[in-house]
């Protein structure tokens, strides 16, 4: 993370400039997005009614499910451990969801209507995708309520911080179950596409792996961030802390995988394995570099190298983008396809809200308290 | 211990609200043979397309004209072309059939969509409501026929086109105006159990004519429009879906999940919390 | 009396050459032959050349006849016809009784003429439902055809036996190539036939020597080479699917089409919608009736209200074919995931194995580094 530097210099960093570059390019093209329609500002077309704003967001909701793994481990389960990086993992699901709203605000055709929602009698249970955007909802408010303390002791608002405080394990318990909900009703959604979905990633388990992929996605990028930012900085590695959080992964990738494969030998889909085509070829990339090559490193004794969950995570979070590209987009039947490469303003909006995300949290890392000081960490 | 009342009363309140999810299916549903209905009869079809322009005509949409450059010759559905004809040419058969909303019985776009824009009306057609819908087009993404379209060319409020099977027609007792007009009556109007026999005694009477199969009258768990063709329906692009409508999955396991986080990830999680040790990390709060 | 040609007949009776050529061209165009041949037909009509016609009437309502007489342009062909001189015409002719069967018997004797029979043959209890001159319709028939060039069949009653032909068929009408298998038969169905269609047959044959191609009911093809439905100016609204559905009603008023009402165009070989009756006046789909398909073989078995059959059809290649659900990665996105996928894997790949392979880093308790 590049963007991140010492704190007591005060120079702006080289990073900057670009990332404000990218961040404003965003901006502008969202608010042209917003004034000519998705028709002329998007490639998608009737064929493909989703693109990879869908895929982005797919991929950043279990990234930044980091936020609610770490709440559960650290609150709940108590573990001291991971005290000392609960508010970077919050910050990072705060930003991580900003993003995937604003993205979500910018695909939905008629955004005028967006707090349609919200309405309770419109609102349709059976739908999953109703639950999602409730749900993300609520769990952006919750992360606000989680992040908040990082601004307010700056700011020197000590009794929302107080009672907050009290109100944590209520605030992050919400957190869990709302990310419990969402984070498996992302896969729900795809329950709905049956024969239209490729048989080797529909299942009626997909929210259950869909949970257990974002466990062990926000795990990686806890591992991945932690680590590129502790090095960054100079702090001291907590390899006590890595290595559960390596531990942890490969448990969550052990069951992905088993549920994965039970379902394959289940259906009697395996032939589809063994076809020299295209979704077989992604399945095995998917399952080789996604889920064993990580195991491989972390059931091994590189789990306790101080790089073996940061890379097996960099492999698992390759694995988690294969499957949901596949799942919104790659994967999907439709007749007589056209081809889909998104535009110029879809890439650039993405790059551009992902850029300012970084800028945020770099802001945030110089300016708040977002580490603890050296001394107080534990081995 | 305020904290755990409170930890009690959110669990409380979240499992009503997770009972009342459950209850909320269980609805009277009405009798899916009195649902309006098509039947179309592939053998008799000529594909003059005069099908196509009664509903242009009726609901004002404007005639395209594609990359093809033909005027008024679409290749497909779209955000203005709400029924047309395809044709099949197998090697050594041949075949129209008609595209247009099926208006399932139970639809995978109903169960789908987030603001309930898209209702299954009690007379049959699955409607749309311009005025809920976000454009999320989440219902393209479910329907297994590939029938809604979206406006992608309107700059604001673009909307979600589809048949309606006429519905402001139907309500006041009149036939689909694609049906009126069909020259052959290929396409017919009526109630469906009517239909399904009509269907039934055609195949019966004239074996050789049809493919023993009434096409949506149990598909993907019925359909309104349903299909009698003389050659294989998976060449006319309707595929096989199986009986089971396909909401079912997707309902049932919302049945489980959201009651069972909503009751059960609280109770566990407060189980947790108090049986848990404690370090002493959490004297070093405000963190 | 007789003048010697079409071209000075004409002149004398006050045809100009001008309106005498476009009559060539107009024949040309009847016959569906390219316009340079009205040349030949110009050549053909200013040669000397006389063809005798015999005119039997048999069972008949004589309504071929009264159309024949409501003929295009009528002074003109009247002179193609008086060219021809037509020796035995019961409706028309000056004579009658025994000076009438004189004159055809000195022609049938003579032999080479032409013979043009209206009307259908009763056959049943010896052909007694018709006879004229004490001789039966069939006998005529016979001794007609015996020394004629050839036969011409006017109207649906000699063509295909017309409407005395419907069940029961008291009379067993039947029709001229049911009978007449030796001489070269055309028939010219419709009730009543087009005259246009007689007049250019003939006009054809004096430029030719020979009768039009036919189809396999001997039908001239350049007149009943084509469907109504091919032809016909409603066809538009047919493929607009604007039909009318009751008699007055909005479409009925806008000249939509028929063929709900029962028009049997679709399944009808005529040239009606380009030639029209009466000088060009008028046919019935022009008129608002759909066409009852009285040129073809036992169209009164179609039921004037029941809809045509349309089974015979060819889409055209630009036809929206059939869409099947596909699932397959198109090359282009194959390609690009392929490429991304590669260069991600492959270089963090290799970054992985150089940092695992390393030894591993200080331990947690040394000082930060100052960078």
């Amino acid at each position: 993370m590049a963007a991140i530097t010492r704190s007591n210099k005060s120079n702006i960093p080289i990073s900057f400039w670009p990332l404000m570059a990218l961040t404003l390019l965003g901006v502008g093209l969202a608010i042209y997005r917003l004034v000519v329609g998705l028709g002329v500002s998007t490639n998608m077309s009737d064929h493909y009614p989703w693109g990879i704003w869908i895929t982005i967001d797919l991929f950043l909701i279990p990234v930044a499910g980091a936020a609610f793994t770490i709440s559960l481990l650290s609150y709940f389960l108590g573990r001291e451990d991971y005290h000392s990086i609960i508010r970077p993992a919050v910050l990072a699901g705060f930003l991580g969801y900003g993003v995937v709203g604003v993205l979500l605000f910018l695909d939905i055709g008629r955004w005028t209507q967006f707090y349609n929602i919200f309405i309770p009698g419109f609102i349709n249970l059976h739908s999953f995708l109703e639950e999602v955007s409730l749900c993300v909802t609520l769990y952006t408010a919750i992360l606000i309520l989680e992040v908040a303390p990082v601004f307010l002791e700056k700011w020197g608002y000590k009794a929302p911080i107080q009672w907050i405080n009290r109100s944590i394990f209520v605030i992050a318990g919400a957190g869990v179950v709302l990310s419990m909900l969402h984070q498996s009703s992302l896969g729900s959604m795809f329950l709905l596409m049956p024969h239209k979905l490729h048989p080797l990633w529909w299942t009626p388990s997909l929210p259950l792996l869909f949970y257990l992929q974002a466990v062990y996605t926000g795990l990686s990028a806890v591992a991945i961030a932690v680590r590129l930012v502790w090095r960054a900085m100079g702090l001291p590695i907590d390899r006590m802390l890595f290595r559960r959080i390596g531990q942890a992964m490969s448990i969550n990738l052990m069951l992905y995988a088993a549920i994965k494969v039970g379902d394959w030998m289940g259906a009697g889909e395996v032939p589809l394995l063994l076809r020299p085509d295209a979704f077989g070829l992604l399945a095995w990339f998917q399952f080789l570099i996604g889920i064993i090559l990580p195991l491989g490193i972390l059931l091994s004794k590189l789990v306790g190298h101080t790089s073996g969950p940061f890379w097996a995570g960099v492999f698992a979070l390759i694995g988690t983008f294969i499957e949901r590209l596949v799942v919104s987009w790659v994967g999907l039947a439709e007749p007589n396809p056209v081809s889909y490469i998104p535009s110029f303003t879809e890439i650039f909006i993405t790059i551009g809200m992902i850029a300012g995300a970084f800028l945020l949290y770099g802001v945030v890392v110089r300016y708040f308290k977002l580490f603890p000081d050296p001394k107080q960490s534990h081995a | 211990m305020t904290l755990s009342r409170r930890d009690f009363l959110k669990a409380a309140g979240l499992a009503i609200g997770g009972a009342f999810i459950a209850t909320e299916s269980a609805q009277a549903k009405p009798d899916p043979n009195e649902y309006a209905a098509m039947l179309y009869d592939a053998t008799m079809c000529v594909g003059c397309n005069a099908c196509t322009n009664a509903c242009r005509q009726w609901n004002g949409t404007a005639p395209e004209t594609d990359d093809r450059l033909l005027y008024d010759a679409p290749k497909e559905l779209s955000s203005d072309t709400w029924t047309m004809i395809q044709l099949y040419q197998g090697e050594n058969d041949t075949s129209f059939v008609k595209r247009q909303c099926m208006h399932c019985v139970d639809p995978a776009c109903v169960s789908g969509c987030p603001v309930q824009a898209l209702q299954k009306t009690a007379e049959g057609p699955v409607t749309y409501d311009q005025d809920r819908c976000i454009g999320c087009r989440y219902c393209m993404y479910t329907c297994p026929f590939h029938v809604p379209r979206f406006a992608w060319d309107t700059a604001q409020m673009p909307v979600i086109a589809k048949c309606t099977l006429c519905a402001d027609r139907v309500q006041d007792g009149l036939p689909t105006a694609c049906a009126e007009r069909c020259p052959t009556s290929a396409l017919i109007f009526g109630k469906r159990g009517d239909l399904i026999a009509e269907a039934e005694k055609r195949i019966s009477e004239n074996p050789a004519r049809y493919v023993d199969h009434v096409y949506g009258k149990d598909d993907a768990g019925g359909t309104s429009v349903m299909y009698l063709a003389g050659v294989s329906f998976e060449n006319l692009g309707l595929q096989d879906l199986g009986t089971k409508p396909i909401p079912e999955i997707s309902e049932g396991t919302a049945n489980i999940i959201l009651p069972g986080v909503l009751l059960g990830a609280p109770l566990l999680l407060g189980m947790i919390r108090l049986t848990a040790k404690r370090g002493g990390w959490e004297d070093t709060w405000p963190l | 009396m007789l003048e010697s040609n079409v071209q000075e007949a004409a002149i004398s009776h006050g045809v100009s050459r001008r309106d005498f050529l476009k009559f060539c061209s107009m024949m040309a165009g009847v016959l569906a032959l390219p316009r340079s041949y009205s040349t030949y037909i110009e050549q053909a009509l200013a040669a000397p050349k006389r063809l005798p016609v015999i005119w039997l009437e048999l069972q008949d309502c004589a309504g071929c006849t009264e159309a024949l007489l409501r003929a295009t342009q009528p002074t003109v062909s009247q002179l193609v016809l008086d060219v021809l001189s037509v020796d035995y015409h019961e409706t028309i002719m000056a004579a009658s009784g025994n000076l009438a069967e004189a004159a055809k018997e000195a022609t049938l004797k003579a032999g080479g003429y032409l013979l043009v029979v209206e009307g259908s043959i009763p056959q049943a209890d010896n052909g007694v439902y018709c006879t004229v001159g004490g001789k039966t319709a069939l006998q005529l028939l016979e001794e007609a055809a015996a020394n004629a060039v050839a036969v011409v069949a006017v109207g649906n009653c000699a063509s295909f036996g017309g409407w005395p032909k419907a069940h029961p068929n008291p009379t067993g009408a039947t029709f001229v190539s049911d009978l007449v298998k030796d001489k070269p038969v055309m028939n010219l169905p419709g009730c009543p036939y087009n005259p246009v269609n007689l007049t250019a047959a003939i006009v054809h044959f004096l430029t030719f020597g020979e009768l039009p191609a036919m189809d396999d009911l001997h039908r001239p093809l350049f007149a009943y080479g084509a469907r109504i439905h091919d032809n016909c100016p409603r066809r538009g609204h047919f493929d607009a699917g604007e039909f009318v559905v009751a008699w007055g009603d909005e479409g009925h008023n806008k000249g939509w089409c028929l063929y709900k009402m029962g028009c049997k165009g679709p399944v009808t070989f005529h040239n009606c919608p380009a030639v029209g009756y009466n000088d060009g006046t008028s046919w019935p789909i022009k008129a608002g009736h759909g066409c009852i398909a009285c040129s073809e073989p036992d169209f009164w078995e179609l039921g004037i209200y029941n809809l045509a059959d349309l089974q015979q059809y060819a889409p055209p290649a630009t036809y929206a074919p059939v869409q099947l659900p596909t699932q397959k990665v198109d090359p282009a996105t194959a390609g690009m995931i392929g490429a991304v996928a590669g260069v991600a894997v492959g270089a963090a790949g290799v970054a992985a194995y150089k940092a695992l392979s390393k030894s591993d880093e200080e331990a947690p308790a040394s000082p930060a580094e100052k960078k």
